[in-house]
């Protein structure tokens, strides 16, 4: 009995170290981003941290990775994730953005932050802090709708 | 007897005249943005009014049981001026992405649920040059 634990361990074991060597390109940390939302734009403090604390790891270069999210098999869910994230909006390349992109990224974001699509479930369950109150959304729903009217 | 009478003539000017204010509902509106000094119109012509009424407007008014549909487009607010003039452009350019270009819309599922209510390519085409038009129109007056 003892015998087939310790067997059962060791597999697992050697799974582990082996998925681990598995090659999975991790989407790269940028310091510097000019074109970024919060440095080209006049946006209020409460705005500025809901975007930093609830946004920026999956929607700019600037992401900061917990140590499990380096760790296969999570990297492969969160690599993948930032990689769709980035995609489908980067705060770091803001300022290239037409005016209408710009238009309908903020409406965009003023739903799905409303209606608590986003942050995504899943990044609310390891980032607390991440988690919006219906004062925030609120605030930053009006924050988003009006830049948007504005442009 | 005679009551009677004008009671089913009155239950019947009710039954007409909701029927001809819900075929008339986004027939040749004009929308004017109260806060800009200068009003812009938007149109919608009842050959569109046809083709969202058909395929689109199961989700995408205030009446629509589909939460997520109507809280992303939304014709009633588009007409009664719940939506800001950007807000109107935005939403035309993305109803030429989802009609013409990514074809998800009407979803999948409810084209299986309702296949009578498919739109044809030509209705496709029709409604994005309409979309993309009024879209111009609007930057236009804009500018
Ligand atoms: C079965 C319900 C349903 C029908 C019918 C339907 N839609 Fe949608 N529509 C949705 C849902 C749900 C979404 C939100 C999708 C998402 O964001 O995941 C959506 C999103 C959209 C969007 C994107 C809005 C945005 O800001 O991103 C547009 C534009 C749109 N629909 C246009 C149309 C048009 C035009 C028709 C008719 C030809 C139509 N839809 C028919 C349910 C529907």
């Amino acid at each position: 009995m003892m015998r087939i634990l310790t067997i059962t361990a060791i597999i697992l074991l050697i799974g582990f170290i082996l998925i681990q060597l598995y090659p999975v390109e991790k989407p790269a940390f940028v310091e510097n981003n000019p074109d970024d939302l919060i440095i080209n734009s006049e946006i209020p403090a409460n705005i500025k941290s809901i975007l930093k604390t609830s946004c920026y790891d999956c929607h700019s270069n600037e992401t900061i990775y917990p140590w499990y999210s380096n760790i296969a098999p999570v990297k492969w869910l969160v690599y993948k994730d930032i990689i769709e994230g980035r995609k489908a909006a980067n705060f770091s390349n803001w300022a290239k953005l037409s005016d209408d992109d710009k238009m309908d990224l903020l409406y965009d974001m003023a739903e799905e932050v409303q209606d608590g699509d986003m942050p995504m479930a899943v990044y609310i369950a390891n980032h607390s802090d991440a988690k919006l109150d219906s004062i925030q959304k609120n605030e930053f729903s009006n924050w988003a709708e009006s830049l948007a009217d504005e442009l | 007897m005679k009551t009677l009478k004008s009671i089913q003539v009155v239950i019947a000017a009710v039954v007409v005249s909701i029927f001809f204010m819900s075929n008339q509902k986004y027939s040749e509106t004009i929308i004017t943005k109260i806060s800009d000094s200068d009003s812009t119109t938007f149109t919608i012509p009842a050959n569109i009014q046809t083709i969202i009424d058909k395929s689109c407007v199961m989700c995408h008014t205030t009446e629509s049981k589909n939460f997520k549909g109507k809280t992303k487009l939304n014709f009633d607010k588009m007409i009664n001026g719940s939506y800001s003039i950007n807000k109107i452009a935005s939403k035309l350019r993305k109803i030429d992405k989802v009609v013409m270009i990514k074809k998800n819309m009407p979803t999948k599922k409810f084209l299986k649920n309702y296949p009578d209510k498919a739109i044809s390519d030509t209705d496709r085409k029709t409604l994005s040059e309409w979309a993309l038009n009024e879209n111009k129109k609007i930057k236009a007056t804009q500018e």
